[in-house]
């Protein structure tokens, strides 16, 4: 599977795609962008990733301008988006949903909260 | 009041580590006076540029806005980074840059602030948390005063950090 991680933190990059693999999700391709600006521009110039998993807060265009932007330009329809974020506010899970969020993952995470979140709606994904 | 925020720090701290690092940690409350005292030989105030040095401090900073206004500051010495990044990304010390230690200052701090805010009722809980600040060096005793404000050590496997909560 390839994966899309927007985070600003080289190391939260890092980390998350450590907890993909400990999580047993077969990743064979890592694309990264380190905010939503860049994250349009890897799915403007690459074949669309599998999912997404964003940051919400970080400099420039944030998460949910991200998510807003993508849908828009309707980059990667097909590819569920979790946020994963230290941002646990209602208000802040509900805009992120409204803005096509499939999932929302809260920092700190285990590897397994990332696979009881993430695996079931890719196998969603994938069979549909 | 003050033995709360500290058992909700603690309590931030130790679901951090535990989660992102696989650690323990024990904690010692220290008066705020003696916070710029961590790292004598830096600048109290001025974030320094340069190349950073293995040797010295990180802090890195993240602001509340909305409800809650304040910060949270973790500072710590280049070793101490440099372990904390080696643990969390999985690479051999000798291959974290002092730019992955800041980076890691920083998504500390910010996770840390978030467990914390997170205890509290939904209105604060609701406040906004900014993306981190990383100075080189130690800057953790700012002007500013704050209605609760305080500074407490943690202790891990040989290594130590300062963790300085203030807010109105």
């Amino acid at each position: 599977m390839r994966a899309l991680i927007v985070d600003d933190s080289p190391v939260m990059r890092k980390v998350v795609e450590r907890a993909l693999r400990h999580a047993g999700i077969e990743i064979s391709e890592v694309l990264q962008a380190g905010n939503g600006t860049e994250a349009l521009e890897v799915l403007r110039n690459n074949p669309a990733p599998d999912f997404i998993l964003s940051d919400i807060n970080m400099p420039g265009m944030d998460g949910l301008q991200f998510l807003e932007q993508r849908r828009a330009e309707n980059l990667a329809p097909d590819a569920p988006v979790f946020m994963i974020t230290t941002e646990s506010s209602a208000p802040l899970v509900l805009r992120a949903i409204a803005a096509g969020a499939r999932g929302y993952i809260c920092k700190p995470f285990t590897p397994e909260q990332i696979r009881v979140r993430v695996v079931p709606l890719l196998v969603r994904a994938l069979a549909s | 009041m003050q033995e709360d925020l500290i058992r909700q720090l603690d309590e931030a701290v130790t679901e951090v580590f535990a989660v992102m690092l696989n650690l323990a940690c024990t904690s010692e409350p220290v008066p705020v006076q003696t916070t710029h005292e961590y790292h004598p030989s830096s600048d109290p105030t001025t974030p320094q540029s340069g190349e950073p040095d293995r040797d010295g401090c990180f802090t890195a900073s993240v602001l509340f806005s909305g409800p809650l206004q304040g910060r949270c500051c973790i500072q710590m010495e280049g070793r101490t980074a440099t372990e904390l990044t080696s643990n969390m990304m999985g690479m051999a010390p000798c291959e974290i840059s002092p730019d992955l230690c800041a980076d890691t200052a920083g998504e500390l701090c910010n996770m840390i602030a978030g467990c914390w805010k997170k205890r509290h009722p939904k209105d604060l809980a609701a406040s906004h948390l900014s993306c981190p600040i990383v100075n080189l060096g130690c800057c953790s005793n700012d002007a500013a005063t704050f209605r609760e404000d305080v500074t407490v050590l943690y202790r891990f496997d040989g290594h130590h950090l300062t963790l300085r909560l203030a807010f109105n």
